[in-house]
């Protein structure tokens, strides 16, 4: 069996930090949705226009709340602005003691003053590598967009199913260029995690020197972990259709509610699934500190 | 007696409203297409009316257009500017020589962009004198109505046409702008043109060949009644040909784009059905469709040909391109037979074509996912036109000249999205049984004229009266949002069997005309009533045996027009499961969006 699948049972000792992981990014995405239901439920509570909302997602009734409330949206996207910034910085503090457990093989033994402790120790290497990502992102969407437009001409001539097919197919290339970059940004914070006395520079390097070689196996792996999480979205979305459709009312939204947040932890234990191999695979390259301790064998004569 | 003079009454309305009784004048073109100049060169004659007196006489350049970065019609056209300041291939019309019954007048002619004079000294009386000008048109490569794109053509304006003589005697020469269509009047087009004979020729009628060899065909085309002659041209066309009712329909495209026949098949067959119920049968005995590289442009209309632009690439996942060939369909009825001056008052075309746009695609695909359905996401023609109302309430009236609007959004969201419900609103005011009577009525007396609002207007009081036309003439020349809101309902009981209830039904805009709204009760029971609007605020009080549960103004949706729907019902068991399931679905996304944003 690929030995991604053998850190599947790492998920189960990871549980607790799976499901504070979830909770943090739930909080977060409520805090943010909030403002929305408030602005929403003063038009649409008293009218009977937006009922159609319980069965489908009726366009229209986001056209007449966009129509009237447009001046809401900038604020809106401000706060999932805002949101998103918070979130990218608690995660950075996180991190710290995120890779520090799995790179350390230790996960489910770190105790927590050893998970925050790390935390706090690395902070400002992982917002440094986050702001040396954010760079390559720049750069890299518009590289990427400017390659899919280059072979767009290819298909310039299909249209219908096969053009469907092929704008599937640029937005796979697209995904696996982030994918690629993000899994870069792992080697660098695993690389961070073995080494924490060194500076970024070497950080980087070393994160490059286990990145080259293994691009294509982590992103087989990170493929692996993704698909029951995609299946698990399709699924999911199929089912809340039905039931909002089927039930409709507050038991319908409920339903929903629970589905969505199933997919909402599986993408969670997703990532974490695969940095549990990652961690695993960057542990058996570069041990850095995690490695163990020389002992002195005396044979008697 | 009496039967004596109705049968010659209605012997005269039969000879008045067939379409013999009408005569046009002929346009005569001899031209040749040189492909590897990508030029036309040609002649183009006719004769000048025999009335009112005239001392010149006016012509339409329209390729000139396409003549440089500083034309009028590039200026909100960027995307075609960037093209041709690019390749720098502009198109121009340049005029030889121009003949008056055969007396060179060019030394009169004078030029201004698209607008070309005549003012031969000292004559007087040109009326009924045959115009002679010889013409060479350089295509511009890449465009919208007139250009070449390798071995493919699309020649629409290609030739000088004749300005429109008014009936005080001057001339109606237009600029063209950003917006502007061709105008044009009415004529029978005798055309006599020789193409290389590998490419195939797309037009309104089939043409004679007149002579053939190798390299060069003759072709002759004669077509008519009609305000333009337009051709496509590609070596790479194949054709499909069906008939629908008695109409050929022939479809002129490229092997890649064959599968979206179908499509384009249903589209104009339910255009063709539902317009000959509503305003009258199609025109003539063919309609072509082409396909064809449009550059900022979804399709054009000219009459009897279509011209579509390519699907290519295009997921074909919703009705988007069936409703664009509904469009173009629906002008050949508007636009085509009715020609209202598209420079002047756009509305009157693609306001209303927009409207039987609407019309079929809800009757045909029905009204709530009509333009898409995917994923319990439901999408209608409607939600497309409904958020440019409140965009552009206050932009300024409906009846606006094309060289009044500003920029897209003002040209497209007023004309093509509000006016279109502008006109539904005037439809439903109508009701449907003298909307219908009106539909036909208009296109029968306005078929191969051009129609002002006025003329609209006046119809519209003819068949719906005054207290419509009234209305109808606010919503085309009066701006601002219209809205009809209901609330502060209250309930008191106030014994056993009488429960006293009071909400405040109020309006925005101009509308003065009388509203229907309808009660719910807690029981069960509708009670509906008619609000006569005196002020903007009226509160009404009502006793009913049980209390209101809902209310809802206007229910049947008359006034298509109405900014806001969400204020036109109230309940009074209010609910927020709708919000929070709207909020579910967004705290899901932001959680998505975090995601891929901080990798977990």
């Amino acid at each position: 069996m690929f030995p991604v699948l053998n850190q599947l049972r790492g998920l189960a000792a990871l549980r607790s930090m799976w499901f504070f992981l979830y909770l943090l990014k739930a909080i977060i995405a409520l805090l943010v949705s909030i403002p929305f239901f408030v602005t929403v439920d003063s038009i649409l509570s008293s009218s009977i226009f937006g009922r159609s909302l319980l069965q489908t997602w009726d366009m229209s009734v986001f056209v007449e709340l966009f129509s009237i409330k447009g001046d809401a949206v900038a604020p809106l996207l401000m706060t999932v602005f805002i949101g998103a910034i918070i979130y990218i910085i608690l995660m950075q503090f996180i991190n710290g003691g995120l890779y520090y457990a799995v790179v350390s093989r230790k996960f489910g033994q770190t105790s927590r003053r050893d998970f925050f402790a790390e935390c706090g120790a690395n902070i400002g290497t992982h917002i440094k590598i986050t702001l040396i990502m954010m760079i390559v992102y720049a750069l890299l969407i518009p590289a990427g967009m400017f390659f899919l437009n280059i072979i767009s001409f290819a298909g310039g001539n299909i249209m219908g199913t096969p053009a469907l097919l092929f704008a599937l197919f640029r937005l796979l290339i697209m995904l696996i260029i982030l994918t690629a970059a993000s899994i870069y940004s792992d080697s660098a914070r695993a690389a961070a995690a073995a080494h924490p006395d060194k500076g970024l520079k070497e950080i980087l390097r070393q994160g490059s020197a286990f990145y080259k070689p293994r691009l294509m196996r982590m992103l087989l792996a990170y493929t692996i972990t993704y698909l029951p999480f995609i299946m698990i979205w399709l699924v999911v979305e199929w089912l809340a259709l039905n039931v909002t459709g089927g039930f409709g009312g507050m038991i319908g939204i409920i339903i929903e509610f629970i589905l969505f947040q199933i997919a909402a932890v599986s993408r969670v234990g997703q990532k974490l699934w695969f940095l549990l191999f990652f961690g695993h695979e960057y542990h058996s390259v570069d041990p850095g500190r995690f490695l163990p301790e020389q002992t002195e064998l005396k044979f008697e004569v | 007696m009496m039967l004596y003079r109705s049968c010659i009454k209605a012997i005269l309305i039969l000879l008045l409203s067939s379409p013999g009784a009408l005569s046009f004048d002929t346009l005569r073109v001899e031209a040749s297409l040189d492909t590897l100049r990508k030029d036309i060169s040609g002649t183009v004659s006719y004769n000048l009316p025999m009335s009112p007196e005239l001392s010149g006489f006016e012509f339409q350049l329209y390729p000139n257009v396409y003549s440089s970065e500083d034309s009028p019609y590039l200026k909100d056209k960027n995307q075609l500017k960037n093209i041709l300041s690019r390749s720098k291939k502009w198109g121009e019309a340049v005029i030889d020589s121009v003949y008056l019954d055969g007396k060179n007048v060019s030394r009169y002619l004078d030029i201004d962009y698209t607008i070309a004079v005549v003012s031969p000294e000292g004559q007087s009386k040109l009326n009924g004198k045959e115009v002679k000008i010889f013409f060479r048109t350089r295509l511009a490569e890449m465009a919208d109505r007139l250009f070449y794109y390798g071995n493919n053509y699309l020649l629409d304006g290609w030739f000088p046409f004749p300005a429109i003589l008014k009936d005080d005697g001057t001339w109606y020469n237009p600029v063209y702008g950003s917006f502007s269509e061709l105008v044009g009047g009415f004529y029978q087009f005798e055309i006599d043109l020789h193409i290389p004979t590998d490419l195939k020729v797309a037009a309104a009628v089939s043409p004679a060949i007149v002579n053939t060899d190798d390299t060069l065909t003759g072709y002759h085309f004669s077509f008519g009644p009609a305000h333009d002659f337009a051709l496509a041209l590609s070596a790479d066309y194949l054709i499909d040909t069906s008939r629908i009712g008695d109409v050929e329909v022939m479809i002129y495209y490229r092997d890649f784009e064959r599968s979206a026949l179908d499509r384009i098949k249903t589209a104009v067959n339910n255009s063709l059905e539902y317009m000959a119920g509503r305003a009258g049968q199609y025109m003539y005995d063919r309609l072509t469709l082409v396909m064809a590289d449009l550059v900022e442009a979804g399709g054009i209309e000219m009459p009897g040909f279509i011209v579509l632009g390519s699907p290519r690439g295009g997921t074909m996942f919703s009705r988007y391109y069936e409703s664009l060939v509904i469009h173009e369909t629906v002008h050949q009825w508007f636009y085509g037979a009715v020609n209202s001056n598209q420079i002047e008052n756009p509305w009157m075309d693609e306001a209303i074509t927009n409207f039987f746009t609407l019309k079929i695609v809800e009757e045909y695909w029905g009204k709530e996912a009509n333009t898409l359905d995917f994923a319990g996401m439901k999408f209608s023609e409607r939600d497309q036109l409904r958020p440019f109302l409140i965009i552009t309430a206050d932009y300024g009236p409906l009846n606006r000249p094309t060289y009044s609007f500003v920029d897209n959004t003002d040209y497209f969201g007023s004309i093509y999205s509000r006016g279109a419900l502008i006109v539904e609103t005037i439809d439903n005011l109508l009701t449907d049984s003298l909307s219908r009577i009106f539909w036909s009525s208009y296109y029968r007396e306005y078929k191969y004229k051009s129609p002002t609002p006025d003329d609209f207007l006046e119809l519209i009081g003819e068949i719906g009266g005054e207290e419509i036309k009234t209305a109808s003439e606010k919503l085309i020349y009066g701006a601002g949002e219209i809205d009809y809101t209901v609330s502060n309902l209250t309930n008191d009981q106030k014994d056993s069997v009488t429960c006293e209830s009071s909400f405040i039904l109020g309006k925005k805009g101009r509308i003065d005309l009388p509203v229907e709204y309808c009660m719910v009760l807690y029981n069960g029971d509708t009670v509906c009533n008619v609000w006569k609007p005196e002020n903007n605020l009226e509160k009404i009080t009502v006793q009913l045996p049980s209390p209101i549960l809902e209310i809802i103004i206007d229910p049947d949706g008359v006034y298509a027009i109405d900014g806001n729907l969400l204020n036109n019902s109230i309940t009074f068991r209010t609910d927020s499961s709708p919000a929070l399931r709207l909020s579910s679905g967004v705290m899901f996304l932001v959680e998505s969006l975090l995601s891929f944003l901080g990798g977990l």
